[in-house]
């Protein structure tokens, strides 16, 4: 089979797909036991371009791909043929537990050179709809569970040594506080840094008064995301109706754009979720955001993780029109400098198919412009 | 004392709710016979016909994937414990 390695992550990504039963036979099946069934599968693509795929039952079923093999996996198109593919192997990771007990998997989960970790519990904010595109944490009972600094670090070590990852990603996105979550993250940002040389990203709501924005970067952030969701605000109150009474689209834009002047370039983020609106608005948000700073994440629908019968959302966004903008957004993100950063890429980035890996340069270079940028800003 | 079998979270609707089973002391496979035995239809999700492990069901005794020490012959002694981990999982 030939393929676009592109095109092929891209096309994965939205139409999900279907587990063979010689898997399922082989105790692949265990996945979709309990009442936490997963939403999606890692996966591993020729060059270790990594890719996660929907493999949701009832969103995958019409998928024409369908992951089979027992000793050598691969990725079966319905017309077009095999690709060869491997999975990640986390049973190690998973089988650690920290000194208080609990496995690594329930507190982070590997994904590709990331772990991503939700540590903090915050209040409901109807997010369930909008949960469904990011792919944030399910909300388990697990997962309410607030996790302590010496548990996330324990898990961070875990994934360093027995996964591989390279960075860290905290999802926050739900605390809702006027600093930005920031005195929150503060111990675990400061803890994972001294623990390991390794970056670490922040999903969090945006501050109410966006000098906290520097005290989030000094807290030792390297990246941050604030979700606008869709770019017209109508939209975005349309499917997180909560949410937007208590941050206003504006209070997003504002804590973007603060943000885009105190991180390295191409370490700030925003997610729109394709399909909320016309991809004519998203076509004019990619300038829009860039030219302010900002990393447009353009994130692919996703159904809640054990919704059997769950299908997607409204029509299926087809993969050809999402290449152009894929394409669009590329081709901004170099205009204004955004692709070169030593720190960047989120976990839900689709377009981003290099394995990046920092090493210690990395770190150094991070620590170095941390210390001068804030001693710049007190100045 | 007893070898402490820990379940995966996706079984524990079989063991109602049990995070942790008690089995005497032996070999992996007589592990797997009696946890079978407490809550029937356990084994036959790890297992195949044959009584074998199946491929994406990882088993560990303390520290050690039992791949890489007797398979399931593994002999095991009081105080330790199985930790049966599924090889793949979501997210």
């Amino acid at each position: 089979m030939t393929y676009d390695l592109v095109r092929l992550r891209l096309d994965l990504t939205n139409q999900g797909m279907r587990i063979g039963d010689d898997l399922l036979a082989a105790g692949f099946g265990l996945l979709f036991e309990g009442p936490e069934a997963p939403d999606g599968l890692d996966l591993l693509l020729p060059g270790g371009v990594w890719v996660n795929v929907c493999v949701a039952p009832g969103y995958a079923r019409t998928s024409p791909y369908v992951l089979t093999g027992l000793e050598s996996p691969v990725l079966r198109h319905r017309t077009r043929g095999d690709v060869p593919v491997a999975l990640p192997a986390t049973a190690a990771f998973r089988h650690r537990r920290t000194p208080t007990g609990f496995s690594c998997g329930d507190i982070g989960a590997l994904h590709g050179p990331w772990l991503v970790c939700a540590p903090l519990v915050g209040p409901d904010l109807g997010l369930e709809r909008p949960r469904r595109f990011l792919g944030l944490p399910p909300a388990r009972p697990l997962t309410k569970r607030r996790w302590t600094v010496d548990e996330v670090v324990a898990t961070a070590e875990a994934a360093w040594s027995l996964g591989g990852a390279r960075l860290i990603h905290l999802e926050a996105g739900t605390v809702l506080a006027d600093d930005g979550g920031v005195s929150e993250l503060r111990p675990y940002l400061e803890a994972l840094h001294r623990a390991l040389p390794t970056l670490v990203s922040v999903t969090v709501l945006p501050p109410a008064d966006t000098t906290a924005v520097l005290d989030l970067y000094q807290a030792g952030a390297d990246a941050v995301s604030y979700h606008l969701l869709a770019w017209n605000e109508a939209a975005a109150a349309a499917v997180a109706p909560v949410r937007t009474r208590f941050v206003p689209h504006a209070r997003t834009v504002e804590a973007l754009t603060e943000a885009a002047r105190i991180f390295p370039r191409g370490a700030v983020s925003t997610d729109l979720l394709v399909g909320l609106e016309p991809l004519a608005d998203l076509d004019a948000a990619l300038p829009g955001l860039c030219q302010r700073g900002v990393v447009p994440n353009l994130a692919l629908f996703r159904p809640l993780p054990g919704a059997e019968g769950d299908a997607p959302h409204g029509d299926l966004v087809p993969t050809d029109p999402l290449v152009a903008l894929m394409e669009q957004r590329r081709g901004l993100l170099q205009r204004y400098g955004l692709w070169h950063s030593r720190i960047r890429g989120f976990p839900r980035t689709v377009s981003g198919i290099d394995p990046y890996r920092p090493g210690m340069m990395e770190r150094l270079y991070a620590a170095a412009r941390r210390h001068l940028r804030v001693m710049q800003e007190a100045a | 004392m007893a070898v402490s079998v820990r379940i995966p979270s996706v079984l524990r609707s079989i063991t109602n709710g049990k995070e942790t089973l008690e089995v005497p002391a032996g070999t992996i496979d007589s592990a797997l016979a009696s946890i079978e035995a407490q809550h029937p239809g356990l084994k036959a999700k790890l297992c195949d016909d044959s009584g074998k492990l199946r491929k994406f069901v990882n088993v560990f005794l303390g520290e050690e994937d039992i791949r890489f020490l007797d398979g399931q012959a593994t002999a095991t002694k009081d105080g330790e414990l199985i930790d049966i981990v599924p090889a793949i999982a979501g997210g």
